[in-house]
């Protein structure tokens, strides 16, 4: 799997951290490819036009004109994109939040590190998931993500 | 049952009776009278015959002396004259026995008369005959002879009258035999006639008393069995009376089995007794008095009283007649009516009460009421709806109109749309509207009307309420909670600004921070290297701050997802959790009989990670360090007394360290919220942990407290509803 280029797209409102998230990924062994997108909108707008599938989406929840929620229910409804691994990536740890990401057929939550090796840990092991795996294997308690 | 029938029937018998014994005694005459007759009819038959034996008798004699009379003329006998006279005296008194049986045969009596005259002739004759045989002169042959011719032309009339007087006879017996003849015929006939026809008579009285004496014994039996099936209770009573000829007491001499039924005490127990022995009670509550008026005066009463049969209170009424020479007692059970009519009394009783008790819980709540007869036009109105109109009660005619003066010009339209619909309608109609009392102040009513039917009049019952305060309190309830949606709305933004905006600049400074430190190291002097950490160490503080206020507000008053936890797959957790320093500390846990508890989850785990993360924290510096977790069941009696339980068993969680522990006078003051027992710089910490804690435990219904000795370990109870 670390031999293939894996197709990795970020929704970020923040520019900062999309900034972070980049070095981090590069930082990173991993041969990657990633997109980055301001908000929900252009996220969505991308996946309906691009024909190469992502092998991740991680999704900010708090974003402009289309939220990290909304993108998440009109992927998890969209025949060609229900299958697409989605990594919650938020500020919030609120519980309301989780639940309802959980629910809604994310596959992980990962509260942004507050520190750049925590970062880059989180992303490498994210990123080695067996997603195959995880997904049938999962329930409230590994669905938080905990570095 | 024909009772008429019988009775009747009883009196044409004793009709029928009389005339059969008037038969009876007419026919009895006729045949006595027909007795007589046969006798006389036979001593007639006799006398003939002993006329006809006397008639041979006197002519005998008068042959004898013919026969005699000859002789002496013949032989010259001188002794003629005695034999004569004896022949003469026994035909006198054949003559005479004759006279007398023949002296109501007229006829017999002429020949009687004749042989009398032709008898004395002969006596002449005779005596002549016997006087001229002494004589001797000449022509006493002459004389004699001719004598002699006149005696014997005599005896040949003699003998004629004989025949006579035999035809007679033979006659008067013929006919005398014919009637004898005919009475020995109808004499037996009639007398068998009166025989048969007595039978018959008394074989027809013996047929109909028979009968009458069936349907009276089947009527007497009827009788009975309506009596001792009777719904009341039949008894006959005699009196007992003493030398003064005083009535004392009255003995049971008939009771039907009804009263078995009413008093337990078997009927045949009861006949025979004395009434004062029987029943103690009726001699002095009236009953025994009433028996001895009735007894007097024969006049018809009753008395209605209470007895105690089988240990319940049955009400008897007595009807008490006189029968020849005692009383009949007929003896119903009202009780049910007594007690229907006792309840009613209790009702009403209760019911004034009641009203007592409306009238003023009307003036304590500040309602009033009325009762409305659409179809009569008429209306009552309770006195607290007058008094709620600021009017004396009765100040008005309790009618519509009126009070409608009283409702506020813009609500009267309302007021009058909502009566009409409630007046239609079947069910409850209710209408706020205001009124202006006679003083001038503004009130809100509420009407609550309803219709019923009774008794086919339709009445419309409604409550009016004086519900000014309580709008008034509405309308203040409404701006309070306007302002608390207010407040929330903010609260709501400021958890958003603290959750995310506030973090995400601290966020990004830490990781700023943490990318300096990590690709610009070589570029800082020893200095800003320590100021760096500084920066870091106070960025991550804040950073825990805001995370423990965020858990503490999240915290509500809800216990929406509450769900059974079992603690040990929870305490796994956060050991989890907590693995990191719980591996740094070397602190070991140990965790005994652990339940199953109703909580909400993330809560319950926040709490133990709290208390258990507090443990890690105040151990003390040397080796050894433990928690130690325990729990059982506990009864309400057993919780601490500050605690105001509600449920009836409580699980008591028990987490005990041998940390630093702390003043014991500050058990209570750890879990206020910003409370910190030591220096920020001796031990981190927020100063929120602990009340959290408390906030999840009071959102659980249940109840935290600590016990502590410094330098010996701190031990915090829990108290969970089962």
């Amino acid at each position: 799997m670390s031999l293939k280029i894996l197709n990795i797209l970020l929704a970020d409102d923040d520019e900062d951290d999309r900034w972070l998230f980049q070095k981090a990924l590069s930082d990173l062994k991993i041969k990657t490819n990633l997109s980055l997108f301001k908000n929900g909108k252009e996220l969505m707008e991308h996946l309906i036009r691009t024909e190469t599938t992502p092998h991740l989406i991680f999704l900010d929840l708090n974003m402009p004109l289309k939220n990290g929620m909304e993108c998440l229910t009109e992927i998890r409804s969209s025949c060609n994109l229900k299958a697409i691994p989605v990594a919650i990536y938020s500020t919030s740890s609120s519980e309301k939040d989780i639940e309802n990401t959980f629910v809604n057929g994310a596959n992980i939550y990962i509260n942004k590190p507050s520190n750049f090796a925590d970062l880059k840990n989180a992303i490498d092991k994210v990123l080695q998931l067996n997603w195959q795996y995880h997904t049938s294997n999962l329930n409230k308690d590994n669905f938080l993500f905990r570095i | 049952m024909d009772f008429n029938g019988i009775i009747s029937s009883t009196k044409s018998y004793k009709i029928a009776l009389v005339i059969a014994i008037a038969l009876l005694l007419l026919l009895s005459s006729i045949s006595y009278r027909q007795i007589i007759n046969m006798r006389n009819s036979a001593d007639l038959v006799s006398g003939s015959l002993l006329v006809d034996k006397e008639i041979n008798n006197l002519f005998s004699k008068f042959s004898l002396i013919e026969a005699s009379g000859y002789k002496s003329l013949i032989v010259n006998d001188s002794t003629f004259k005695d034999t004569y006279s004896v022949y003469k005296n026994e035909a006198e008194t054949s003559f005479k026995q004759l006279a007398k049986l023949t002296q109501d045969i007229p006829e017999q009596r002429q020949y009687l008369d004749t042989i009398n005259h032709w008898r004395d002739s002969l006596d002449i004759s005779l005596n002549n005959i016997n006087n001229y045989r002494g004589l001797l002169e000449e022509d006493v042959e002459d004389k004699l002879m001719a004598e002699v011719v006149k005696m014997a032309s005599i005896f040949q009339k003699l003998a004629s009258l004989k025949l006579g007087m035999s035809q007679k006879k033979d006659v008067l017996f013929r006919e005398r035999i014919n009637a004898y003849k005919t009475e020995t015929f109808f004499t037996p006939f009639i007398s068998l006639l009166l025989v048969l026809f007595s039978l018959t008579v008394f074989l027809l009285a013996f047929v109909k008393i028979n009968n009458s004496r069936k349907e009276l014994l089947s009527a007497q039996g009827f009788v009975d069995n309506i009596i001792s099936n009777s719904n009341n209770l039949v008894n006959y009573f005699k009196p007992i009376i003493d030398e003064n000829g005083k009535v004392i007491d009255f003995i049971f001499e008939y009771s039907n089995n009804k009263i078995e039924e009413i008093t337990g005490i078997p009927t045949k127990q009861i006949i025979g007794t004395k009434l004062s022995k029987s029943f103690p009670i009726t001699m002095t509550n009236g009953l025994f008095d009433m028996y001895v008026t009735c007894l007097n005066t024969g006049k018809v009463s009753q008395l209605t009283r209470p007895y105690i049969f089988k240990e319940e209170e049955v009400w008897l009424k007595s009807i008490v007649s006189k029968l020849e020479m005692g009383v009949n007692v007929t003896t119903i059970d009202v009780s049910q009516e007594k007690h229907a009519s006792e309840n009613l009394k209790k009702l009403n009783e209760s019911l004034f009460l009641k009203n007592a008790i409306l009238n003023n819980a009307e003036v304590v709540a500040k309602i009033g009421s009325f009762t409305s007869y659409p179809e009569m036009g008429v209306t009552d109105m309770s006195d607290n709806l007058y008094r709620l109109l600021g009017v004396k009660p009765g100040d008005f005619e309790p009618c519509l109109e009126n009070l409608m003066t009283y409702v506020h010009p813009d609500d009267v339209q309302k007021f009058k749309k909502t009566f009409a619909k409630g007046i239609s309608s079947k069910g409850i109609t209710e209408v706020t509207y205001r009124i202006i009392t006679k003083d001038k102040k503004r009130r809100y009513f509420k009407s609550t009307t309803l219709m019923i039917v009774e008794n086919g009049t339709k009445k419309m019952v409604g409550v009016i309420q004086n519900i000014t305060q309580s709008i008034k309190k509405d309308k203040k309830l409404e701006q309070k909670n306007k302002a608390l949606k207010l407040i929330n709305t903010e609260l709501e933004s400021f958890n958003r600004v603290a959750s995310h905006d506030l973090q995400e600049p601290l966020r990004k400074i830490q990781m700023f921070i943490s990318l300096l430190s990590e690709t610009e190291r070589n570029n800082f002097s020893e200095k800003g290297l320590a100021y760096l950490d500084k920066i870091d160490n106070s960025t991550e503080r804040m950073q825990l701050l805001i995370k423990n206020l965020l858990t503490y507000s999240r915290i509500d008053n809800t216990l929406d997802g509450i769900q059974p936890i079992d603690l040990n797959n929870k305490m796994k957790k956060v050991k989890d959790n907590l693995s990191e320093s719980i591996k740094e500390s070397n602190i070991t846990i140990v965790e005994n009989n652990l339940p199953t508890i109703n909580g909400i989850p993330f809560q319950i785990e926040q709490l133990f990670t709290n208390l258990i993360s507090n443990a890690i924290k105040y151990k003390k510096l040397t080796e050894g360090a433990q928690i130690v977790i325990d729990a059982t069941k506990v009864k309400p009696n057993q919780l601490p007394t500050p605690f105001n339980n509600t449920e009836n068993a409580y699980y008591e969680i028990k987490i005990s360290d041998n940390g630093i522990g702390f003043e014991q006078e500050n058990a209570e003051k750890i879990f206020n919220i910003f409370e910190r027992l030591h220096q920020k710089t001796e031990y981190s910490g927020t100063g929120i942990g602990l009340a959290i804690c408390k906030k999840i435990v009071d959102n659980h219904h249940g109840y935290i407290c600590a016990t502590s000795k410094i330098g010996i370990g701190s031990t915090f109870y829990i108290y969970l509803p089962v």
